[in-house]
């Protein structure tokens, strides 16, 4: 059984408090979209699962059969994380197969995200949505268990952000998808579970299906006002 | 680290060739004048200091190319790649902070000695072709040609070691450029003061062989203990 677990966690960086008591548990087959505003703690919570820094209090842990899941079995993607613009696609995805110690079919990965033509281009000439793209292909090549996205559609346009949207849909039976966004476009199509956070507090996780009636803005604000009434 | 090391190789020097053909230039530039200002005799009785100066000058030339194109080198591959994030990808990936320092030192060491060791051929090829034998060629002595190309590179290594340091920890790349080469102008200016002020043999015999040793453990120790007591939160995050 593969599930991320988060218990009591607080972070401070400093005297600043940047995660509150934060409780949370995201099951197998899960896609989870945490919303939240820019400086809300996505980050950081990222960065906790991901074991990049440590928290203050409590823990954040993925776990599988009851163990902590190695962290080469994590596919991820961190806020304005850019590829190595001298490597070409395939030399890219090449290192990481190496880092995950896998062997993986660069080029099936790369025809699956429509990189192949450019396989052998440096990435410092790929179009922005094309690095992105590149990007989740990092993300996926070990064929993790678990992914974890940190806002990975920052300044992609609509038809990029349905791809992707759509390569992780595809992805997504028998792992965790967590992703954290701001931007609000096709959350409720593709997710199955959505988290809001604000200023560091965790005010819940809900059901896709039970807000699909509403706007997902409608729905993201009257949990906000919520909380500050 | 291996994979670490080679990636570094691949990506920040066989991608470059102009930084290979930069510093192989360089350092034949270097080593030309050191050839052809030295003195072409054998070590007088009572060396004076003029002497003295000029041999040990020649000496320090792989100290001074070592840490002056480490610290040259270490905005691109250090500063840049912490913005980059590169950094917290390895972390995510389960490599400590050390591992992830040392593989740059180790791989930009790798680089910077084989292209010492190339241009330093060329360098005898010359006088070769110009109708020198190697007894004109290396007319210093062993302990001359030990110290230039084992203890001054050493010394050359373990101001890059500090310099990688002092890239990896602070975040503005201005006050790490600043605190790189003043630490690598007041460890030249001391050597070359020492040398100057000693008696030539203490120098290479003792001084700079036992300098170059205390140094590297020096240098490797300010690394390990200072990334032990820092987080990497403090200096990975936020740059």
């Amino acid at each position: 059984m593969l599930k991320i677990l988060i218990e009591n966690l607080t972070k401070y960086y400093g005297s600043k408090r940047v995660l509150n008591n934060l409780n949370l548990e995201i099951n197998e087959n899960d896609f989870f979209i945490l919303l939240g505003r820019n400086a809300s703690g996505k980050t950081t919570l990222v960065r906790i699962l991901l074991k990049i820094v440590k928290p203050s209090y409590g823990s954040a842990r993925v776990i599988f059969n009851g163990k902590e899941l190695k962290r080469k079995e994590i596919g991820f993607i961190l806020e304005d994380e850019t590829p190595f613009d001298l490597f070409s696609p395939y030399e890219y995805l090449k290192f990481f197969s190496e880092m995950y110690s896998i062997k993986a079919d660069i080029d099936e990965v790369l025809k699956k995200f429509g990189l192949y033509e450019d396989k052998n281009t440096k990435i410092f000439k790929l179009s922005k949505g094309n690095k992105k793209k590149l990007c989740i292909a990092k993300a996926l090549i070990a064929k993790p268990k678990v992914l974890i996205l940190d806002q990975p559609f920052e300044g992609l346009d609509l038809e990029t952000k349905k791809e992707v949207y759509e390569s992780l849909k595809n992805e997504q039976i028998g792992k965790i998808i967590f992703m954290t966004t701001h931007e609000l476009d096709f959350v409720t199509d593709y997710s199955t579970h959505i988290g809001i956070i604000n200023n560091g507090s965790f005010l819940g996780k809900f059901k896709t299906e039970e807000i699909k009636d509403k706007k997902i803005t409608e729905f993201y604000f009257e949990k906000l006002n919520e909380k500050t009434n | 680290m291996k994979k670490l090391i080679k990636r570094e190789l691949f990506y920040f020097y066989l991608k470059r060739p102009f930084n290979f053909l930069w510093f192989y230039l360089l350092n034949l530039v270097f080593l030309l004048a050191k050839g052809l200002t030295t003195p072409q005799q054998d070590l007088p009785c009572s060396p004076d200091s003029q002497y003295t100066f000029t041999m040990a000058f020649s000496l320090l030339i792989p100290l001074f190319m070592f840490a002056f194109f480490g610290g040259m080198s270490m905005d691109e591959i250090i500063h840049k790649e912490k913005i980059k994030k590169y950094f917290e990808s390895l972390i995510a990936l389960s490599y400590s902070p050390l591992k992830i320092i040392l593989s740059k030192i180790i791989s930009l060491i790798l680089f910077l000695y084989f292209i010492f060791t190339l241009s330093l051929f060329t360098y005898v090829l010359i006088f070769i072709l110009s109708g020198k034998g190697f007894e004109k060629i290396f007319y210093e002595g062993k302990f001359y040609w030990l110290n230039f190309l084992v203890f001054s590179p050493l010394i050359g290594i373990s101001i890059l070691n500090i310099e990688a340091l002092f890239y990896f920890i602070l975040k503005d790349q201005r006050t790490s450029s600043f605190f790189s080469f003043f630490f690598f102008g007041i460890i030249s200016f001391k050597i070359l003061f020492i040398a100057l002020a000693s008696p030539y043999d203490f120098f290479i015999m003792f001084f700079l062989p036992i300098f170059s040793i205390i140094s590297i453990i020096g240098s490797l120790l300010t690394i390990f203990v200072i990334l032990k007591i820092v987080s990497p939160e403090n200096y990975i995050l936020g740059v």
